[in-house]
């Protein structure tokens, strides 16, 4: 099959076999020396990537899903500004993850963030549409005001569901927490800033 | 030397590798059935016949084969390596690749042999303490074989130019990877090139295996003149081991002389052999004050896959056995272990005991008391261990599968590096440093650093040369002049280099006044083989606190308390969190379904002298052995093997259940 997709910013358009993994189109149809493996799914999480956005094991996801799709792998992923919040709320806290699942735990909690951003967009859009019919609203206006601030709200379940998708216990969820609260918040500075 | 990106590139039409491996264990080649040319275009199989005479790579005086010629020895051995331009063809050859396996008469799994002559150590006479003593205890624990699943494949490049193999991988060991293709393709060694990569190799999984593949991918490189890319799945075998001990000691608990017997099942080709000995010997050795000790320790050969030894080589397996004996020594007598080991260690004065000198020299045992108490104190030992060994006994249950189910470990006890003293190419180590005419500094410390050790041993130049960080270069892997010192993993010499450069900066900043440029110094460092077997000065204590999940029988592990005592901590930051991920892979090995959603309290302080010390080892065995015993306490039963599973935990709360109905009846 023809597929066409973006990958870390380059538009390719590759023939391949439909049900080839993203994993290994990835390693052999895009020149990388990047090292991923090739567990199909067994359980190590070495392989994440983000795709339009969202973490996903790209060891379980064919090629006939990825039509149209923007993948963004760890590699891509480093040259953007939003992994220096990440990698500075790493420093923050202390704590970050081992050499072997850095990038795939990285990749994981820029998907939380989105996932985030995403919620607290609409939960904003959904305020200023209520805003204009009703006058007063005072839990939306919290609610807005929390995501304005950028404290936005994570469940602990959420997070430790998400992560779950790379089986290294290196990291507490606890600081997993407030790696992700702190990214975020620097995230909503710069936004502010440039706005 | 070229840009890697053009030396390896990868946009030309280039070969990939896999690797077709044996299914089976211990068996006759039968024979091998290919897929016809007519499916199958341009493709490159290697086999044992392609390498002659030098099918394997020599380590030390051990050999490893590349693939098996006539027998498999063990489960995933490499049969064949297949090469084509395209990989989903590749693989879809390897599958039909079809090897038919004679299965031997006697059996497909036969007991271990045993390897070698048996290691004995004695220190004293233990038979007259024994014939003396008024108790003995005895106690078993066995380390069953497990990997780490989650290691990814290893990705090797290697092309030919102006004559020259150039090898793009990750290795710990890379001297070894251009020996080991110099004589597998009967090359001169300047013609192989490496191009080592940054790794991560928490389970020393780099420290062999590449220069297998490196030697395959170098041949069929050789053979079709092309780029080749051969990567394989990563694997990592921590060894069985079957440690046993027997403790004499006086009606009032004062120890006398220990005896240990220890098994090692080093697979189907056993490898640093005599390294392991050492090592293990070192983890027998109890830090209590002992007045005898007796050791022997086996090696075993098995249809098992040659084994790993997960960041030292048996060392930390056998302190945790060795620390989960002397805990069970301690509850039998009736006390609280924690409590009894931090007595036996007040005992000890600063300068150690002789016995264990003899071994492992350099720490403080002033330190250790120190760490032990408050790593006790800060985790409330005492009151926890008392409250769990009581709620324990209540008879009411307060849950059907497990009575009660909180649990308190604590293990104490001294952390090594890397080979032992006596290891052959470690007899003398020297460094040397030059100021070059253009006023930059050469330094040749024999091993190839990473980033981090790069960045602290030129903190450590400039305290004593005003030079800037782009001046200094360390020798380059591939110069003639580069020492093998074995893998950089497992080499003691890391741990010493500061210490000679601090002697040769020091020296040569004082020819800088007066000499003129070039100027070379050396420094150099003699061991004796009297020495004891290890030198370091890294010592503490963990303490383990966990409930069981009583509807899943997982232990969920709620905290960790660590202090450790080291010579000098060049980066915090980093160190704390190598500790917090070794104690988290630990947990994880140990227990595969423990959580560790828990708090990590870790303590590190330092005296400031240059000496060898090392944290990871130790932290490894004290890790295990606290997890053993706080374990052991919430389970109510005494955990004899690891990893436990949720199976295991099952198992002991039907015999548990089965116990308490027997006495009701």
């Amino acid at each position: 099959m023809r597929l066409t997709c973006n990958i870390n910013g380059t538009q390719y358009s590759l023939v391949v076999n439909s049900d080839k993994p993203l994993s290994q189109i990835l390693r052999e149809n895009i020149i990388t020396f990047a090292e991923n493996s090739q567990c199909l799914g067994a359980s190590c999480g070495n392989c994440i990537v983000l795709i339009n956005g969202s973490a996903a094991l790209s060891c379980l996801v064919p090629a006939f899903k990825l039509n149209g799709a923007s993948i963004l792998t760890f590699e891509g992923f480093q040259k953007t500004r939003f992994c220096h919040d990440i990698e500075r709320a790493f420093a923050d806290v202390g704590n970050q993850p081992c050499p072997q699942c850095y990038p795939s735990k990285t990749v994981i909690i820029e998907s939380i963030l989105n996932k985030l951003d995403k919620e607290n967009q609409s939960r904003l859009t959904g305020f200023n549409e209520s805003s204009a019919s009703q006058s007063e609203g005072s839990a939306a206006n919290e609610h807005a005001a929390r995501s304005r601030s950028g404290s936005g709200a994570i469940s602990t379940e959420m997070i430790a569901k998400e992560m779950a998708m790379s089986s290294c216990q290196c990291m507490e969820i606890s600081d997993v927490e407030k790696i992700i609260n702190l990214a975020y918040k620097y995230r909503s500075r710069r936004r502010a800033r440039r706005s | 030397m070229p840009e890697q990106s053009d030396l390896f590139d990868l946009t030309k039409k280039h070969l990939i590798g896999r690797l077709v491996t044996s299914t089976v264990s211990n068996a006759r080649i039968a024979d091998i059935s290919m897929p016809g040319e007519s499916q199958f275009r341009h493709m490159l199989v290697l086999s044992a016949s392609d390498f002659g005479n030098h099918n394997g790579i020599r380590i030390m005086d051990e050999e490893l084969p590349f693939f098996a010629r006539d027998e498999v020895c063990y489960k995933g051995q490499p049969v064949l390596a297949v090469f084509g331009y395209d990989s989903e063809d590749v693989e879809l050859f390897c599958k039909q690749v079809k090897v038919s396996y004679q299965i031997k008469p006697d059996s497909e799994d036969p007991a271990p042999e045993q390897y070698g002559s048996p290691f004995i150590w004695s220190y004293g006479n233990t038979d007259e303490y024994f014939t003396a003593a008024a108790k003995t205890f005895r106690s078993t624990f066995e380390i069953t074989p497990f990997s780490n699943s989650m290691l990814g494949d290893q990705r090797i490049f290697v092309v030919q130019k102006e004559g020259k193999f150039n090898i793009r991988l990750s290795s710990q060991w890379p001297i070894h990877v251009r020996k080991s293709v110099a004589e597998a393709l009967d090359c001169p060694i300047e013609d192989v090139v490496v191009h080592n990569q940054p790794y991560y190799a928490p389970y020393d999984q780099l420290v062999v295996f590449p220069s297998i593949l490196a030697c395959i991918a170098c041949m069929a490189s050789r053979i079709s003149g092309e780029l080749v890319q051969l990567s394989s799945p990563m694997v990592s075998w921590q060894p069985r081991m079957l440690i046993e001990h027997e403790t004499a000691y006086m009606q009032d608990g004062t120890l006398l002389a220990d005896r240990a017997n220890c098994s090692v099942d080093m697979g189907a080709f056993p490898f640093f052999s005599s390294e392991v000995y050492h090592n293990v010997l070192a983890g027998l050795v109890p830090t209590y004050p002992l007045k005898a000790a007796e050791v022997c320790i086996i090696t075993n050969r098995s249809s098992a896959p040659p084994s790993n030894f997960f960041g030292d080589l048996g060392f930390s397996m056998a302190q945790a056995g060795t620390e989960s004996h002397f805990s069970q020594l301690a509850a039998s007598i009736g006390m609280q272990p924690g409590v009894w080991k931090l007595g036996r260690i007040s005992e000890i004065g600063p300068a150690g005991l002789p016995l264990c000198e003899s071994v492992k020299q350099g720490a403080d045992y002033d330190k250790l008391e120190k760490s032990a108490k408050e790593v006790i104190e800060s985790s409330w030992y005492s009151r926890k261990y008392a409250a769990n060994s009581q709620k324990h006994l209540i008879p009411v249950r307060m849950n059907p599968a497990i009575n009660y189910s909180r649990g308190i470990g604590f293990a104490c006890g001294e952390s090594i590096m890397g080979f032992s003293q006596q290891f052959n190419a470690s007899a003398n180590y020297s460094i040397t440093i030059t100021m070059n005419e253009n006023e930059t500094l050469s330094v040749n410390t024999g091993i190839q650093a990473d980033r981090t050790m790069t960045a602290i041993w030129k903190e450590t130049i400039r305290k004593f040369i005003d030079i800037p960080d782009e001046d200094i270069i360390f020798v380059d892997i591939n110069d003639p002049d580069i020492l093998d010192l074995g893998p950089s993993a497992l080499s003691r010499k890391i741990g010493i280099v500061s210490a000679l450069l601090i002697k040769a900066c020091s020296e040569l900043a004082r020819k800088l006044r007066f000499s003129r440029l070039p100027i070379s110094v050396t420094a150099e460092n003699e061991a004796e083989l009297t020495d004891p077997f290890y030198y370091s000065s890294g010592i503490g204590a963990v303490a383990i606190d966990l409930h069981i999940d009583t509807v899943m029988l997982s232990p969920i592990i709620d905290n960790v308390w660590v202090n450790f005592h080291l010579s000098h901590v060049f980066d915090m930051d980093r160190l704390l969190n190598k500790a917090r991920h070794t104690i988290t892979a630990v947990l994880s090995d140990i227990c595969p379904r423990s959580t560790a959603k828990c708090n990590i309290d870790i303590k590190i302080d330092q005296d400031g002298s240059f000496t060898a010390s090392s944290l990871t080892a130790g932290l490894r065995g004290l890790t295990t052995a606290a997890l053993v015993g706080a374990l052991s306490q919430a389970l109510g039963h005494t955990i004899h093997r690891i990893p436990v599973t949720s199976d295991d935990i099952l198992g002991i709360a039907i015999l548990q259940h089965q116990n308490s109905e027997g006495g009701e009846k």
